[in-house]
C-alpha cells in the first residue's frame, strides 16, 4: 500500500474519482465483452452442430442408400436367376407330363431336379452374400482367410492375413460390421490401389484390437480418406465410417514411414465387443 | 443533491425485496440474494439508530457487515456455477478469508484497517464474479447472456465491487481529506442504487423454459 501512502491527500479526490471511473470502465468493458464473446462460442457451437446433425444425415442416407442397393441385388438375383429356373422347372413338371412316354417323363424329371439343384445352389449362394457362413461359424479370422483365398485364386495380386491374439471371438454382428469393413477396403485396394499385395495383421492389447492392412499401391491418407468422405460420391467410404463409428472405433489411413507402403489401421475397444 | 441521493438509496433496497415478494421464487441462489437484501436493510436500521444515538458500538457493528456481505456474495456467485472446481474454490477462499481476518476483525479496528480490509473483500467478489463469466464464456448456457436472470445480478455485484473498491481503499483519508466523505457517500449510493436495481431486474427475468442444448463436454 506504498502508493496510497505516498499519495498527497489534496489529489485523493481525483485519484478516487478515476480510479472509480476506470474500474466502472474496466468493468463495462469485461461485461460486454462477455456478451460478444459468449454469443460468438454459442454461434461456434451451433454451427458445429449443424455440421455435425448434416454428417449424420449423409451418414444415414449412405446407410439407407447402400441398405437399398442391397435389396435391389437381392430382387435381381431372385428376379433373374431363381424366377426363370423355377419357370422353367414348372415347364418341365406341366400337366403334359402324364401323357409322355417313360422315357421322356424321367428325362423331364431329371432335367426338373437339375435345374432344382441350381436353384438351390444360387439361394445358398445369395445367402453367404448376406452373412458368409465361415464368419458366423468359423469367426472373423477364417473368414478372411477364406476372402484372401478366393483373391489369391485369381493369381493377380497375393494377399494374406496374420491373427496374432484372436483366442476369443467377438459378438457375430461386431465381427460380421468388421468383416464388411475390411471387406470394402480390400474391394477399394483392389479396384484403385494397382497394388500387388495385400498384407493383414491382427493385434491385441488389454485395451484395443487392432487390425492393419498393408498394400503397396496408391492409397489414401487419413486426410483424402476424410474429404473424400464427406463427397457425395463416397458412399464405400462413408459406409466405412458409419460402421466404424457404429463399433465406437477409429479407423486410420495413413503412408508407412517408409513411404513404401500404405496403412489401414482399425483401433477396435475390446471391453465393448466381449 | 446528496441528501436526496443518499435517502434514494436507503429506500432503493425496497425495490428489489417487493419483488422478490412477489416472485415467491424457490430458487435458491435468488433465496439467497432476497436475505441478502434483508440483511441490508436490518443493518440500515441498526446502523442508523446506533449512529443517532452515537452509541461506542458503531464502528464495531459495522465492521460485521463486510464479512457477512462477502459470504451472501460468495454464496450466490456459487449457487449460479456449475463447475465443481471452481465452487470448491470460492468454498476454499470463504474459509481462508474467515480464517485470516477473524483476528484481525477482532483485535484490530483502526480505520485503516476497515479500509483495507473491504478492498481486499471486494477484490476477492470481483474474482468470483469473473470465475461465472470465465464458465459462462467457456460453457454458455443460453444464446443470449442477457436473457439468464443470474447474469444481472452478477453484473450488479460487480459494478458495485468494481465501483467502490477505490472509495473503500482510500476510506482511511476520510477525516484527512475535506470533502471525500461526501465523495465516498455519493459513490456508493449511486453504485447502491444501480446494484439494488440490477438486483431488482434478476428478480423480474423469468427464467427459460427451453434450455439451450450444449454439445460441450460435461463441465461436472
Amino acid at each position: 500500500m506504498f502508493f496510497l501512502q505516498a499519495t498527497n491527500p489534496t489529489n485523493t479526490t481525483y485519484v478516487v474519482y478515476f480510479g472509480t471511473f476506470g474500474m466502472l470502465l474496466l468493468a463495462v468493458g469485461l461485461i460486454v465483452f462477455i456478451v460478444f464473446h459468449q454469443r460468438k462460442v454459442i454461434y461456434f457451437q451451433l454451427r458445429m452442430k449443424k455440421m455435425q446433425e448434416d454428417q449424420q444425415q449423409m451418414m444415414l442416407q449412405a446407410s439407407i442408400q447402400s441398405q437399398e442397393e442391397e435389396r435391389q441385388r437381392i430382387a435381381a438375383d431372385l428376379h433373374d436367376d431363381a424366377g426363370p429356373l423355377l419357370a422353367t422347372v414348372r415347364l418341365y413338371l406341366n400337366e403334359g407330363l402324364i401323357h409322355q412316354d417313360q422315357g421322356t417323363q424321367l428325362q423331364s424329371i431329371y432335367n426338373a431336379k437339375q435345374i432344382i439343384d441350381d436353384t438351390i445352389q444360387l439361394i445358398r449362394n445369395m445367402s453367404h452374400n448376406l452373412i458368409p457362413p465361415t464368419l458366423k461359424n468359423f469367426g472373423l479370422e477364417s473368414a478372411v482367410n477364406d476372402m484372401f483365398q478366393k483373391i489369391n485364386g485369381s493369381g493377380s495380386i497375393s494377399a494374406s492375413a496374420r491373427f496374432h491374439d484372436y483366442k476369443r471371438r467377438l459378438k457375430l454382428e461386431y465381427e460380421l460390421s468388421i468383416f464388411r469393413v475390411l471387406q470394402e477396403l480390400v474391394n477399394n485396394t483392389l479396384k484403385h490401389s494397382h497394388s500387388s499385395f495385400i498384407h493383414l495383421t491382427q493385434n491385441k492389447t488389454d485395451q484395443y484390437i487392432y487390425i492393419r492392412m498393408h498394400h503397396d499401391g496408391e492409397g489414401l491418407t487419413q486426410t483424402e480418406y476424410e474429404k473424400l468422405r464427406d463427397t457425395p460420391k463416397g458412399m464405400g467410404l462413408k459406409n466405412i465410417y458409419s460402421r466404424v463409428k457404429i463399433l465406437n472405433s477409429k479407423i486410420l489411413f495413413e503412408k508407412d514411414s517408409s513411404n513404401t507402403y500404405y496403412k489401414v489401421t482399425i483401433e477396435i475397444p475390446v471391453e465393448a465387443m466381449l | 443533491m446528496l441528501f436526496l441521493v443518499e435517502n434514494i438509496a436507503r429506500f432503493s433496497v425496497l425495490v428489489p425485496v417487493i419483488f422478490y415478494l412477489f416472485l415467491k421464487s424457490k430458487d435458491k441462489s435468488l433465496q439467497v440474494l432476497f436475505y441478502f437484501l434483508i440483511f441490508i436493510l436490518i443493518h440500515q436500521i441498526v446502523f442508523n439508530s446506533l449512529n443517532n444515538r452515537q452509541s461506542p458500538y458503531t464502528n464495531a457493528f459495522n465492521g460485521f457487515y463486510t464479512p457477512i456481505e462477502f459470504v451472501f456474495t460468495a454464496l450466490y456467485i456459487r449457487f449460479n456455477i456449475k463447475n465443481l472446481s471452481y465452487k470448491r474454490f470460492i468454498l476454499v477462499s470463504l474459509v481462508i478469508y474467515f480464517i485470516c481476518w477473524t483476528p484481525f476483525l477482532i483485535l484490530g479496528k483502526t480505520q485503516d484497517y476497515f479500509s483495507y480490509f473491504r478492498a481486499v473483500t471486494y477484490s476477492i467478489i470481483i474474482i468470483h464474479c469473473l470465475l461465472f463469466f470465465y464458465e459462462q464464456m467457456r460453457y454458455p448456457q443460453s444464446l443470449f447472456i442477457y436473457t439468464q436472470r443470474q447474469f444481472w445480478g452478477i453484473v450488479g455485484l460487480l459494478l458495485f465491487a468494481a465501483g467502490t473498491f477505490f472509495i473503500f481503499l482510500f476510506d482511511q483519508f476520510s477525516n484527512n481529506v475535506n470533502g471525500f466523505l461526501e465523495q465516498y457517500v455519493f459513490i456508493h449510493a449511486i453504485l447502491f442504487i444501480a446494484r439494488n436495481l440490477f438486483f431488482a431486474i434478476t428478480f423480474i427475468i423469468k427464467p427459460e423454459k427451453i434450455p439451450f442444448v450444449d454439445i460441450s463436454p460435461s463441465i461436472t
